[in-house]
């Protein structure tokens, strides 16, 4: 993907452009929000990372500009004023995600895969198959290996989320936001309880895992190596 | 400020300068109106007084055969006594010879008429001291001649000397009350005024808690020394606020920076094997995010507690709210072999003004405190009680509950207790609760389950916070 970070604490800039580009993305940098501005304008990026706070120009004046000029890329804003009222400006504004820092760099490349998504072609829709798992969203059913697994509702919408984010990284406040809209922080492992008790319907014993953790950050469903 | 106590000193004067103009012209105008209708009610009684003594003439000429010289002999010890009380009296024959009376001669005329003193021509011994400086008479034809009878109108101006004099001591009296009064009420106001620079002297060099004396005279100065009062009061809690946030920060932040520091520093001294390095790497990491994370809630507490989000409240329903919170949270207290029951009834919906994030928050909190500080097995029930007024959330657990010296305390910031000092967590949930709370004009109670504890969240619709 092309990706357009504008950020001007150039040490931070150059830990997400390695992280980026090591995780297979081009990457170029703007290091105020007039030249992160005209940069976003004229190339074709497929996501914009924008810090909030820039020199010249702040960053949701930058976003609400491309947002006039038509300009659809997927947004994430950075921010170090991770307040409420701040989260909310910042999506008014017409970003697509919000991440507040400090954040775990696979934390920024997820959402950033996330936003860059191409939407599916239709026939993949509603019927996935990884392996020999094969799930259909409309019929709400899910096979391993032909046999049918009995999901409840809350572990097929937690299957959905990865299945539909597949070969891609869903932490867990993705997650959490996801299902249940709670961006709160939790000192329960809610997350990682509900896809503790999906991956026992999903990887029976003697079965390829499938769902594999992310240490420290979240999940992926994924063919498996 | 010395401006001030010039302005108020000016005001002060302006005022009792003002008030002493107004009373004067209302005397003035009263004194004005006294004078008419008294000198016209005098003028009057003098009339019926001249046609009284007219009267009693023409009787005099109507009883006798000899009727003019009778009369002229009547008018003759009328003048003699008259003197006195400045009457005048004329009686001329047909053609306007003296007959009798105490003027030698006098002008005949149609009506009432006020004739000068000065012009009259007095026969006799006048004393030199008069009341009156005219005469009010008028002529009455007689049987062979004319008869004029008229009357000093000496009382008529001792009325309005009387008048006068009350008036001008009316006037000096009020205006020196007017004065003194403006000036003392003025006086008190400008020590109202020093006395609210004095405190808020001593606010702006750091004491906040000085608050302006009230007084019981509900005045406009009052009023606005309430208002202040209660905007320092509102400073004192931000700046409270603040102080508690960064006293928070430099003990909660700072340990765990110092802990992290230290163990970077050991490992940096021992480079004999990368594993050490990377457990080392990884502690660090997870004290960063345990770090961002009370800053995070610390931050959010304080934004909460300043309360700039009650404008964007919504309607949020509770009934739904919860459901979808217990469904996050079922697995994790399965998992701790809870047992987590959904409110009863859930069909009718109890809706509320409020934030559906922070709302979220709090019941998440309150629930997850349960499930941690519950032993296994324990039973967890949420209930809804749907009143108009004060709609309910109750958060019942089985578990070890909180002593009830201890309910009051565990919503400060970073308190913990004592025997949970060991498991993970800021000490922040609770303050946050609370705050989120107070933000919606909701009351939390804790209270006991037997065995347990009930946390109880009332709302306040009557309000309608927000």
């Amino acid at each position: 993907m092309r990706i357009l970070l504008i950020e001007d604490d150039t040490e931070t800039a150059r830990l997400i452009t390695d992280s980026l580009t090591l995780d297979g993305h081009q990457v170029d940098v703007a290091f105020d929000g007039v030249d992160g501005l005209k940069k976003a304008v004229v190339g074709a990026f497929d996501v914009l990372v924008i810090d909030r706070m820039l020199p010249h120009l702040d960053g949701l004046s930058v976003v609400r500009s491309l947002r006039q000029a038509d300009v659809t890329s997927g947004i994430l804003v950075l921010t170090a004023v991770g307040g409420i009222e701040d989260r909310i400006e910042g999506l008014a504004s017409g970003a697509d995600d919000y991440l507040v820092k400090p954040f775990a760099l696979g934390e920024l490349l997820a959402r950033v895969t996330a936003l860059g998504r191409r939407p599916p072609s239709p026939k993949q829709d509603f019927l996935f198959r990884i392996d020999d798992l094969e799930v259909n969203l409309v019929k709400h059913e899910v096979r391993r290996g032909g046999d049918v697994i009995h999901l409840q509702p809350r572990e097929f919408r937690m299957l959905e989320i990865l299945i539909k984010n597949r070969g891609r990284v869903v932490t867990r406040s993705m997650i959490l936001d996801q299902m249940w809209g709670l961006e709160t922080d939790t000192k329960t492992s809610i997350v990682q309880t509900n896809v503790s008790r999906l991956r026992l319907k999903i990887d029976r014993p003697g079965d390829t895992p499938l769902i594999r953790t992310v240490r420290g950050l979240g999940y992926i469903i994924d063919q498996p190596a | 400020m010395t401006s001030l106590h010039k302005l108020t000193q000016r005001t002060a004067f302006r005022l009792a300068g003002f008030v002493a103009v107004v009373i004067t012209l209302t005397n003035v105008l009263i004194f004005a109106i006294l004078y008419f209708v008294i000198s016209e009610q005098l003028g009057q009684h003098l009339k019926a007084h001249t046609d009284e003594v007219r009267a009693t003439l023409a009787d005099v000429q109507a009883d006798e055969s000899d009727g003019f010289r009778e009369l002229s002999a009547a008018v003759a010890r009328h003048a003699f006594v008259a003197q006195s009380d400045e009457d005048i009296y004329l009686l001329t024959d047909a053609d306007g010879k003296y007959v009798a009376g105490n003027v030698s001669s006098l002008d005949r005329f149609e009506g009432w008429r006020t004739i000068p003193w000065n012009d009259l021509k007095l026969i006799g011994q006048w004393s030199s001291s008069r009341a009156s400086d005219a005469v009010i008479g008028t002529w009455t034809p007689v049987k062979g001649g004319y008869l004029f009878v008229g009357d000093g109108n000496g009382d008529i101006k001792d009325a309005q000397r009387l008048l006068l004099t009350g008036l001008l001591w009316g006037i000096a009296l009020s205006v020196i009350c007017a004065l003194a009064g403006g000036y003392l009420l003025g006086l008190k106001a400008q020590r109202r005024v020093e006395e609210m620079e004095h405190v808020l002297d001593a606010v702006a060099s750091g004491d906040f808690h000085r608050r302006i004396p009230r007084n019981a005279a509900a005045d406009d100065i009052d009023h606005v020394a309430a208002l202040i009062n209660v905007t320092l009061d509102r400073l004192q809690r931000l700046i409270g606020n603040l102080k508690q946030v960064s006293v928070d920060i430099a003990h909660d932040l700072r340990t765990p920076i110092s802990r992290m520091r230290q163990k970077l520093e050991t490992v940096r001294s021992d480079t004999s094997n990368i594993d050490t390095y990377k457990a080392a790497v990884d502690q660090s990491i997870c004290e960063i995010d345990n770090i961002a994370d009370t800053f995070d809630a610390l931050l959010r507490i304080s934004e909460i507690e300043a309360g700039a989000q009650k404008a964007k409240f919504v309607d949020v329903e509770l009934n739904g709210l919860l459901a979808n919170i217990i469904d996050a949270l079922e697995a994790v207290a399965e998992e701790h072999q809870h047992r987590l029951r959904a409110p009863r009834g859930a069909g009718d919906p109890v809706t509320v003004r409020g934030d559906r994030r922070l709302l979220n928050q709090l019941f998440v909190n309150l629930i997850e405190n349960s499930i941690v500080h519950c032993p296994r097995g324990s039973e967890i029930e949420v209930e809804v009680i749907n009143d108009a007024q004060h709609p309910v959330v109750r958060v019942h657990d089985t578990g070890p509950g909180i002593p009830a010296e201890e309910r009051e305390k565990v919503f400060r910031r970073l308190y913990r207790l004592e025997k949970s000092r060991t498991t993970r967590g800021s000490g922040l949930g609770l303050s946050l609760v609370a705050a989120i709370a107070e933000l919606h004009s909701a009351k939390i109670t804790l209270a006991d389950n037997k065995p347990g504890l009930v946390v109880e969240v009332t709302f306040d619709q009557a309000r309608r916070a927000g």
